[in-house]
């Protein structure tokens, strides 16, 4: 090819490019002078650029459970003396009381990274209790429940190791100050402020004495109330009372007060007796303990922009997460459906009477007659729950609407002038139908695919609604399945339920007014 | 070609449609389940649903007359094929895996509670789109007709179920947490239909009117913008215009001009629509608590009951081949423009 030649080529084709951007622009200005167009187009981005920013907008992932009490309300909506999320570290200790024998000594030292080691050598008794010298302020009203952590580690000092518990308490120093004490029914009253949210030997369900006297290495985890069994556990003197005292919500009712403070204690029983002949113990045998710093994690009852769900998961991340997928994978799945329909309807109207038409027509006909619902549901039982199948048998089900237009406007478009005026030249088959005839049905591909995302959304949602949804889809609506299902209309939770069936109807009204406002374009018949 | 070979053309191409739909309705349920268990008997759902039922002490000597009487000892083909057409086409389900009993009886049960419901939920929004529709044409351009178009996208576009859970949301579990008392009923305890008994009639209107709030507001929408396309085209068309120019008052020239041209196509709509009463709408009644038709498909899918199964695909796709047949039937007896189309 020469060089002329090719530069005029490229010539035209930037003409070409030029005259379709300016075809574009005077689309575009004619769309934007509708009122309801720009209305539409308004919303569909709003919801677009809410699910592009999914990842900086939102703290948690949509997938997170119990990142706040569950039925949390919004904090913006919830007077200030309801509980938030609280997330301290109890990080430095201190010996606060060592009773027992004189001959065992106590070494204390804090970790720097935070935490305490105490080691403890020398035969008798001993009852060492370490609080924390942080101390939490509790501004709130009792939440409903909490969470504790840390981890401790026992080895021996020297060559044996001697006989010890260890106990983990949350104490509230105000509400210990006051005596304060909680009725339980049957004039039976109980401490209130002190709770041991954990105890070695208590772990056990079998236990031969009161202590152990191996290495320990765990992590030491408690949520209260404990969601399987709430018993407290009250401190030693109170001892007989276990099993009494089931169901009182520990968080609730024994530890959190308005206005108290909370700190952490430690306390670690030491027994070394060399002439206890039951519960042996060497000469010089000691305990190394060492505690990390404890982390409380206060679940609030008002929380983020939309508050939780019935699991405890963030239901502005599920909003965001699922504008998200509405708009990509309602614009995917319509797309997929209608050009899918497009290339049967192009066929089939192309080859009108023939063998390949009356092929494709019956395959119409007969996929017309595969109820949607149905076949979703035994896909599901057969193959699984999962987003993607439901997709694709909506894409192989919902096609034949857009092939039947498709079909009927290509065997117009078919015998028209410009066509036989390309076939006279020698064009091809395919040549006819994506430069010629295709770009004739454009406007209406653009048109439907626009008006069918509603429809894919809220397709998903029924599914969903249904029970054979993706049971960790991250889409609008799974959220209005799990509100109805999930207690969220008896709990009256209207940050859990409005937002996702807004989300679902504004995005569906945006993009049929942009497809209202599409369609008098390409029908300018419809135009005023 | 006269209309009687046109439409002999029609009955031979329905027919032969509604043998492939029937004969892929086999495929779908049983030829993918059993492909996909790979040739393991225990996956295959139909196996799976007799064995549940058979835990049952009453049925465990069941399994084997079930199996031969759907032929399950037979290979899938054709011996299983041939047995699925003969007994599907002449609308012989034989007896539902799960309740025992014959599944036509069964659907009969639920008849009452699916007529009842989709029959005002045809006919209400039909009627109120009809007339909205007009009023919408006559006042094209203005206010209303804006009001009303867009409030008939809005209907079209947002579905039933969701219209339904606003509805009780709103009118049922708000009142009960704000006032103490329900506007209308919990989907909790579905109705028995009785008229005799005047307590349970009450309580039967009580629980169906969110059901037919719901359902018109949702299916009204149509309606209502596919009379007013209808009637504002015609009222462009030539001959109201000459109707107009004649000195024909706007009212009379719909009346006597326009609205009989409304007809034929809402006509041919509503035979569309009818199948529809059989199949029911899934979700709503889900959402609802109704136990219609589709409820009772809905648990049969679940349960994988196969004979309930085939019997309703094989009744929707029979009243929907019926009703594309007499919807081809009516435009050829209204529309007289469609007779010589066919010629």
């Amino acid at each position: 090819m020469s060089q002329p030649s090719t530069q005029r080529a490229l010539v035209t084709k930037r003409r070409a490019l030029r005259e379709k951007i300016e075809s574009t622009k005077e689309f575009l200005k004619i769309l934007f002078r509708k009122k309801s167009a720009v209305a539409g187009v308004s919303i569909v981005l709003f919801f677009t650029i809410l699910g592009a920013l999914a990842d900086y907008i939102t703290e948690y992932s949509y997938r997170d459970t119990a990142i706040a009490a569950d039925f949390a309300m919004p904090s913006w909506a919830a007077p200030p003396d309801v509980p938030r999320n609280i997330n301290f570290y109890f990080k430095t200790f201190e010996l606060v009381s060592k009773k027992g024998d004189d001959t065992v000594k106590v070494e204390f030292k804090q970790l720097e990274d935070g935490g305490a080691e105490v080691v403890i050598t020398g035969s008798g008794v001993a009852n060492i209790v370490l609080a924390s010298v942080e101390q939490l302020e509790y501004p709130y009203r009792p939440a409903r429940s909490m969470y504790l952590e840390s981890h401790i580690t026992v080895t021996n000092a020297t060559e044996s190791i001697a006989w010890y518990n260890v106990k983990f308490a949350i104490e509230n120093i105000d509400l210990v100050k006051q005596n304060a004490t909680l009725e339980i029914g049957d004039n039976i009253t109980i401490p209130r402020g002190f709770y041991v949210f954990y105890d070695e030997i208590g772990q056990k369900i079998f236990t031969l004495y009161e202590y152990l006297n191996e290495p320990l290495d765990r992590s030491v985890s408690a949520t209260l109330p404990n969601p399987i069994l709430n018993r407290i556990q009250p401190y030693v003197d109170l001892k007989t009372m276990e099993g009494l005292i089931e169901g009182v919500n520990a968080a609730k009712e024994l530890v959190l007060e308005k206005d108290t403070r909370l700190r952490v204690l430690v306390n670690i029983t030491y027994y070394c007796n060399p002439m206890d002949f039951m519960v042996r113990c060497p000469e010089n045998a000691s305990l190394r303990v060492v505690v990390k710093p404890v982390h409380l994690f206060i679940k609030g009852d008002a929380h983020g922009i939309l508050g939780t769900n019935y699991m405890g998961a963030d239901v502005w991340a599920q909003f965001v997460y699922g504008a998200r997928s509405a708009v990509v994978l309602g614009l995917a799945v319509s797309t997929a459906i209608v050009v899918l329909g497009l290339v049967v309807g192009l066929i089939a109207g192309y080859r009108l009477g023939t063998l390949t038409d009356h092929v494709l027509t019956f395959t119409i006909d007969l996929v017309y007659f595969i109820p949607l619902l149905p076949m979703v549901m035994v896909v599901g039982i057969v193959f699984g729950r999962a987003l993607y199948l439901i997709y694709a048998v909506l894409i192989l089900l919902a096609w034949p609407g857009v092939a039947r237009t498709v079909r009927h406007w290509t065997s117009t478009l078919r015998s028209s002038l410009y066509v036989e005026a390309a076939r006279a030249i020698g064009a091809g088959d395919l040549w006819i139908l994506t430069r010629h005839i295709a770009p004739q049905v454009i406007p209406y591909v653009v048109y439907s695919i626009v008006m069918s995302v509603p429809g894919v959304i809220a397709f998903e949602a029924g599914i969903q609604l249904i029970g054979f949804g993706d049971p960790e889809a991250p889409t609008w609506g799974r959220m209005i399945s799990e509100s109805y299902w999930g207690g969220g209309f008896l709990n009256n939770a209207w940050w859990w339920i409005i937002p996702p069936i807004l989300g679902l109807v504004g995005i569906s009204i945006g993009f049929a007014l942009i497809g209202l406002a599409l369609d008098e374009i390409v029908n300018p018949r419809l135009r005023r | 070609m006269g209309v009687g070979s046109h439409l002999a053309k029609l009955g031979v191409r329905m027919i032969i449609t509604y043998l492939a739909v029937i004969a892929s309705y086999f495929v779908i349920i049983r030829v993918l389940p059993v492909l996909a268990a790979g040739g393991n008997p225990m996956a295959d759902p139909v196996i799976a649903a007799l064995r549940r039922t058979a835990e049952d002490p009453r049925f465990n000597l069941w399994i084997e007359e079930a199996m031969k009487r759907f032929g399950l000892d037979r290979p899938l083909f054709p011996d299983q094929f041939i047995l699925y057409m003969k007994n599907t086409l002449a609308y012989n389900f034989g007896i539902s895996i799960f309740t025992q009993r014959p599944v036509l009886s069964e659907i009969a049960i639920r008849l009452p509670y699916t007529l009842s419901l989709y029959t005002i939920l045809t006919i209400l929004p039909i009627v109120i789109g009809y007339y909205l529709g007009i009023v919408s044409a006559q006042h094209r351009g203005k206010k209303l007709d804006t009001a009303l178009t867009q409030g008939a996208i809005i209907s079209y576009i947002i579905p039933s179920w969701l219209i339904l859970l606003l509805v009780y949301y709103f009118l049922a579990y708000l009142p009960k947490r704000v006032w103490g008392f329900y506007i209308f009923p919990l989907p909790v305890k579905p109705p028995s239909i009785e008229i005799a008994d005047m307590e349970a009639f009450k309580y039967l209107l009580w629980y169906m009117t969110p059901l037919i709030m719901a359902g018109t507001l949702a299916w009204t929408g149509p309606w209502i913008y596919f009379i007013r396309q209808i009637v504002v085209s015609e009222l462009g068309s030539d001959y109201s215009m000459v109707a107009l120019a004649k000195g024909g008052a706007p009212r009379y020239v719909l009346r006597k001009h326009v609205v009989p041209n409304v007809r034929p196509p809402l006509m041919v709509q509503l035979a569309y629509a009818v199948p529809g009463i059989f199949g029911g709408a899934l979700i709503f009644e889900i959402v609802g608590n109704w136990p219609g038709i589709a409820y009772f498909a809905y648990q049969a899918f679940l349960n994988w009951d196969f004979p309930v199964m085939t019997a309703f695909f094989a009744i929707s796709a029979t009243l929907i081949v019926v009703s594309l047949f007499v919807a081809e039937l009516l435009l050829l007896l209204l529309d007289p423009k469609a007779r010589t189309k066919g010629s």
